[in-house]
């Protein structure tokens, strides 16, 4: 094997710390790929950050009610995933906010536009980083990294040919360890109410993710992402969407074993 | 059939940040090239009289620490400031390189520390798992940095860089 070299770096994005660890050829390599990398990350936030009220995503949700909006290519693929999921999961996933709201209520053309059948917020925050995590692998692989990690506060994907040991936070005590699970050429995503504030059931509205994370592992970091919030509303009865996609999912509740969500 | 992912689980003892989860990304020098790649670094001494203190802090609304970052005047007419937040669990050092018009032209995080204190989970956990696998998670811990589950949110560090942005418009010039 050709030597190569490693290195670690972390900045303040997507309202989190988004770290890229990366194995590349020489260092030239290296500091192209860990600057394409972030920028990457750095472009899916200006789109979708719904606090920003300059992203695309908050003038959608200030324009789609009275016409019909167009989206970037990127946030039209996240757009597309997150209503698939909606579709698959019954609505247990839904990126619409607003009472009385639902994914069915966003109209979608195939040339990339939207608009809003009744009053809505679009929120694809319950995704979007996962998306970010994808495009930053696919800038740095592009770049010359031989193999990483990308990891957007917790929704990680590893890729190239070295294994990577994730540890799962405990979901009663997230500052300590449950468990290590190891990763190649594969993406990760835990999702539990640890910091932020409760996760919502998009059917009923009712909070889930108290003392329980799901940990979904897939091909790409956006489907993991998504499937996250499916398996923690759905439980079980997501191992029919999981296999799906290429996925495999355990929840960890309070101290008890890992349940995994697989088909009987 | 491909291979499933397995889970490991942790001994009681296999702390994640009690024992320091700590990650080091960049040296000074380190940080002052990945912002600046190729310029000349020469340290900057300041002290701040108390208006200027109040300036910052009113302009910023973060408090100003009892130890002031460290300013290094770039070459090309910039400011490279190291600076430290301390936030609820975590510890960050980080690097802001501002130009010489005071535009953000880099934010790196230097190291990253979480720690909760000295908080016990239930020994049932420990019951679980203790000898229910041949691998030892505890010497993986050595070398594992990677984290899947929410991390804390970056705001503070927001507000940090807010602070930096303010010392430049007060004190260096």
């Amino acid at each position: 094997m050709s030597p190569c070299i490693k290195a670690r770096r972390a900045r303040p994005l997507l309202g989190t710390f988004v770290e890229i660890g990366l194995s590349a050829p020489n260092e030239s390599i290296l500091r192209r790929a860990f600057a394409v990398g972030f920028i990457a990350i750095a472009e899916v936030q200006r789109l979708m950050n719904r606090h920003d009220p300059a992203s695309e995503i908050s003038r959608l949700n200030r324009a789609a009610l009275q016409r019909k909006v167009s989206l970037h290519r990127w946030t039209f693929t996240v757009l597309r995933t997150a209503q698939s999921l909606a579709s698959e999961s019954g609505g247990a996933f839904d990126a619409t906010r607003g009472p009385g709201s639902s994914w069915r209520d966003l109209l979608i053309d195939d040339a990339g536009a939207v608009r809003f059948r009744r009053p809505l917020k679009l929120d694809l925050g319950g995704i979007a980083k996962g998306f970010a995590v994808d495009r930053a692998v696919d800038a740095v692989r592009k770049a010359g990294a031989i193999a990483g990690i990308v990891n957007a506060g917790g929704d990680l994907r590893a890729f190239g040919d070295e294994p990577q040991s994730i540890h799962i936070r405990h979901p009663l005590d997230p500052g300590h360890s449950a468990g290590t699970v190891v990763l190649r050429e594969r993406a990760l995503a835990t999702s539990a109410a640890y910091f932020a504030p409760a996760l919502f059931d998009g059917r009923s509205g009712a909070p889930i993710g108290n003392g329980v994370s799901a940990t979904v592992a897939a091909p790409d970091c956006l489907t993991a992402d998504g499937l996250t919030k499916i398996s923690l509303a759905l439980e079980t009865e997501a191992a029919r969407i999981l296999a799906r996609h290429d996925a495999e999912a355990f929840l960890l509740r309070g101290n008890s074993s890992p349940c995994w969500l697989r088909r009987q | 059939m491909k291979p499933q992912l397995i889970f490991i689980a942790a001994p009681l003892s296999a702390a994640l940040v009690s024992t320091g989860f700590a990650v080091t990304y960049l040296t000074p020098t380190q940080a002052q090239e990945a912002i600046f790649p190729g310029q000349k670094f020469t340290p900057f001494s300041f002290a701040l009289t108390d208006p200027q203190r109040k300036a910052i802090e009113e302009k910023s609304h973060v408090r100003l620490t009892d130890t002031p970052p460290s300013v290094w005047r770039v070459g090309n007419g910039g400011w490279f400031i190291i600076d430290k937040v301390i936030g609820k669990h975590d510890f960050i050092t980080y690097a802001v390189g501002l130009t010489a018009e005071g535009a953000v032209r880099g934010i790196e995080i230097m190291d990253y520390r979480e720690s909760y204190g000295g908080q016990v989970r239930d020994p049932k956990w420990r019951v679980q798992f203790t000898g229910k696998t041949k691998h030892d998670p505890l010497k993986l811990d050595l070398d594992i940095k990677n984290i899947s589950g929410a991390t804390l949110s970056s705001r503070h560090l927001t507000d940090g860089v807010r602070r930096v942005l303010a010392l430049h418009d007060v004190a260096l010039h």
